[in-house]
């Protein structure tokens, strides 16, 4: 128990290290000393003064850069607590939080809302992530409801119809980058995902929905753990199958749909990192899903600092994310004589 | 005791569009160690589902302490019911404890941590289940014996009034079924828990149970006890096999004794008398019976268990009076069964004066084939039994076998 506690004190301060460090890092020379100053300053009460820092520097850190750390952050631990959710429901090493058509959903509809061209946005999200969002819930309801027999919802059924309708609605993605020549990279850059530009609105505009949304899965962290022994073991444990699988299910999809529409498709974090927790930590839920949020949040947040410092154009962040995670994680996997799964 | 925990009312089950259970009735009273047997397909494991709230019934009603199960909270419900599965694999390093440890899920609070008196109920489950030794162990790496128990810890941290377990020990080794067995009988008997077992092993069932309840084809044949249940007609029919059930006197117990399935196997038409006694033909008359041999044997006394097997075999005999000398009506009887026959073996049994006229009658029997099964001091007759088997053993009708195997070759022959 108190070598827990220590772990997770160990665990946050690196999260703030990293967070702090990641905001001073950019092509604009700005001391760790300012920085923290800066971040520090806007907490009530510290009464922390910055008249020797120039106003540019302010601006930087507070308006561009510690704000789109802190969206790295939450769609990192988003996409990894919705990861660890769907690996543990469906009892398949596979799951991502894709799994069930999210992305292919989110992809056509910021497809279409990239064509549209409609400038209009609502509580600081654009309206590609909107339509990014709405049609991510509507695929997934879709193949909700397409799996289910009678009154439950077999998850060797959910997850085939989850494909089937991913790569149809992956087609017609592609249908509309054809069509419209001109759009064609935005769209690619879109579903490789990238955190450019994003800011306190984007972060404003989520934050609150995906960290409730977190708190309702790990409520459910103790009926998980009795997932893994089976859908009719839990049954016997005394767990409401279906009603709790339905809204870890719903739940999670919407985490995902609402971090995608901000940062576009970012592959591998939501695979990953639950997979490499659960090697180091084992597969108790409560520790997981906690811990799966910060190592998806550093590991992000991380990724996304080298997509805007390596080269002077940006590189999408879900490249990043990719060529890191996977060969930490095969390293991972040789190095543990132990099954992950 | 008379409170039913347990009332199925007319319960059908169906899977797609085959009905599995087509209204089935069963009564549990608490404190009952009860066994459901059948065949493969009878049902069995569906029913215990259906109690269990695992699959919706199609109609009819299960209530449970007097409530219906489905207004009972799977949680609720969790408090009542323990359930063993036949096989548990988990995908995942847990170890005992943690599984052990999620039977107390019913009683926790969400965001709750275990608190003591749960400790002291996990703890409790086991060592009532002796895998208190395992806890730290990662339950993967437990042999399947080993894992049983633990699941069986598991329901028992439950603290349920019922447990119910579906085939718990068909994949067991013999130690390792007896010790769950006994471990539920202790439970059963000295905790008042209700036990509901599917059971393949009809001998176990028969041993441990209070009542049996035996399906066919999604109903109840018959329940009751042991006794009422394990009848030849009755079970001979529902299994469609040939089978002898007998009084197991050591353990107290019916025994089923499985002959054989298929009836198809070719009638022999070959008639074989036997000369035996003292259970020395039990597994000679059993296996030539089961091929479809013509059995004769004789002469036997009355509660011989060779004799007690020909009878329940409804095999030909003839029988004699303990104690006293064969009478002349018996011998010819005998001797018209010997002529009868094709071939006649002699066991290995003891020859005293008694049962002497049964060597006496084969003497001179020279166009028959005679089996001599070897044996050491079988003589307590002054030599004369030997007289006879050596003056036999040089004769052409006549093959000496050294043992069973021997003996079962030359018979095929």
């Amino acid at each position: 128990m108190k070598n827990k506690k220590l772990l997770y004190i160990f665990a946050i301060i690196i999260l703030f290290m990293v967070l702090i460090i990641c905001s001073c890092i950019g092509t604009a020379n700005i001391s760790y000393l300012d920085a923290i100053k800066i971040i520090l300053k806007k907490i009530p009460f510290l009464n922390i003064d910055t008249p020797s820092i120039p106003n540019s520097s302010q601006t930087i850190i507070w308006q561009i850069r510690f704000p789109r750390v802190l969206v790295g952050a939450l769609v990192g631990g988003a996409l990894s607590v919705s990861g660890v959710t769907y690996q543990g429901l469906l009892k398949n090493p596979m799951a991502d939080p894709y799994v069930i058509g999210v992305s292919s959903g989110a992809a056509l509809g910021a497809s279409l809302g990239i064509v549209s061209k409609i400038s209009f946005s609502f509580l600081g999200l654009s309206f590609t992530s909107i339509m990014a969002f709405i049609f991510a819930v509507v695929v997934v309801l879709t193949v909700y409801n397409i799996a289910k027999v009678g009154k439950k919802v077999p998850m060797t059924t959910l997850l085939l119809s989850g494909m089937a309708i991913g790569q149809f609605l992956t087609a017609l993605t592609s249908l509309v980058m054809i069509f419209s020549n001109k759009d064609m990279q935005r769209i690619m850059l879109w579903t490789m995902g990238s955190l450019s530009g994003k800011g306190w609105d984007q972060f404003l505009a989520v934050a609150p929905y995906i960290v409730a949304g977190i708190l309702i899965i790990y409520y459910f962290a103790n009926d998980l753990n009795i997932f893994l022994l089976g859908e009719d073991t839990a049954n016997n444990l005394g767990v409401n199958v279906e009603k709790t699988k339905k809204i870890l299910l719903i739940v999670s999809a919407i985490v995902t749909a609402l971090a995608v529409s901000v940062s576009g498709i970012i592959g591998f974090v939501g695979l990953v990192i639950p997979h490499i927790v659960r090697i180091v930590l084992g597969p108790n839920h409560k520790t997981l899903i906690p811990m799966s949020f910060i190592a998806g949040a550093i590991l992000m947040v991380i990724c996304d600092t080298l997509s805007r410092s390596i080269m002077s154009q940006e590189i999408p962040v879900g490249i990043i994310t990719a060529i890191l995670g996977g060969p930490f994680f095969v390293y991972l996997l040789r190095s543990n004589k132990k099954q992950a799964f | 005791m008379d409170e039913n925990i347990i009332e199925i009312r007319k319960m059908k089950i169906k899977y797609g569009d085959s009905e599995v259970v087509k209204g089935v009735d069963i009564n549990i009273r608490k404190g009952e160690f009860v066994s459901i047997i059948g065949p493969n397909g009878s049902g069995k494991s569906t029913i215990l589902k259906g109690i269990n709230k695992n699959i919706e019934l199609s109609s009819g009603d299960v209530f449970i302490k007097g409530k219906n199960l489905n207004s009972i909270s799977f949680k609720d419900k969790a408090k009542i019911i323990g359930f063993v599965p036949q096989e548990f694999n988990v995908a995942f390093d847990f170890t005992v404890y943690d599984i052990v440890s999620m039977g107390r899920n019913p009683y926790t609070k969400r965001f709750g941590k275990n608190d003591n008196s749960d400790n002291l109920i996990i703890e409790d489950a086991l060592k009532k289940t002796n895998t208190f030794k395992y806890k730290d162990k990662n339950f993967n790496n437990l042999s399947g014996g080993e894992k049983q128990r633990v699941i069986t810890a598991r329901a028992l941290a439950q603290e349920p009034e019922i447990l119910i377990l579906d085939e718990a020990t068909s994949n067991l080794d013999i130690h390792h079924q007896l010790d769950i067995l006994e471990l539920l009988h202790w439970l059963n008997r000295e905790e008042g828990m209700t036990v509901v077992s599917v059971m393949h092993d009809l001998n176990m069932a028969s041993r441990f149970s209070d009542k049996l309840i035996l399906l066919d084809k999604g109903l109840v044949v018959i329940e009751g006890s042991p006794d009422e249940v394990l009848k030849e007609d009755i079970i001979k029919k529902v299994y469609n096999m040939e089978m002898i059930i007998r009084d197991n006197k050591i353990l107290s117990a019916k025994e089923i004794v499985p002959l054989r399935v298929r009836k198809s196997h070719e009638d022999k038409n070959i008639k074989v008398h036997i000369i035996c006694g003292g259970g020395t033909g039990e597994y000679i008359i059993q296996k030539l019976y089961s091929e479809r041999y013509h059995i004769s044997a004789g002469i036997l006394n009355e509660g011989d268990s060779d004799l007690e097997l020909c009878k329940n075999l409804g095999v030909r005999f003839v029988e004699e009076h303990p104690f006293s000398t064969f009478s002349v009506e018996n011998i010819a009887k005998c001797k018209e069964y010997i002529n009868d026959s094709n071939e006649i073996i002699i066991t290995d049994v003891a020859i005293g004066w008694g049962n002497f006229e049964n060597i006496k009658m084969i003497k001179d029997i020279k166009n028959k084939h005679i089996i001599i099964l070897h044996s050491k001091d079988r003589d307590f007759v002054n030599g004369e039994y030997e007289n006879i088997i050596n003056d036999l053993k040089g004769l052409e009708n006549v093959s000496y076998v050294m043992n069973l195997k021997e003996l079962f070759e030359r018979i095929d022959k």
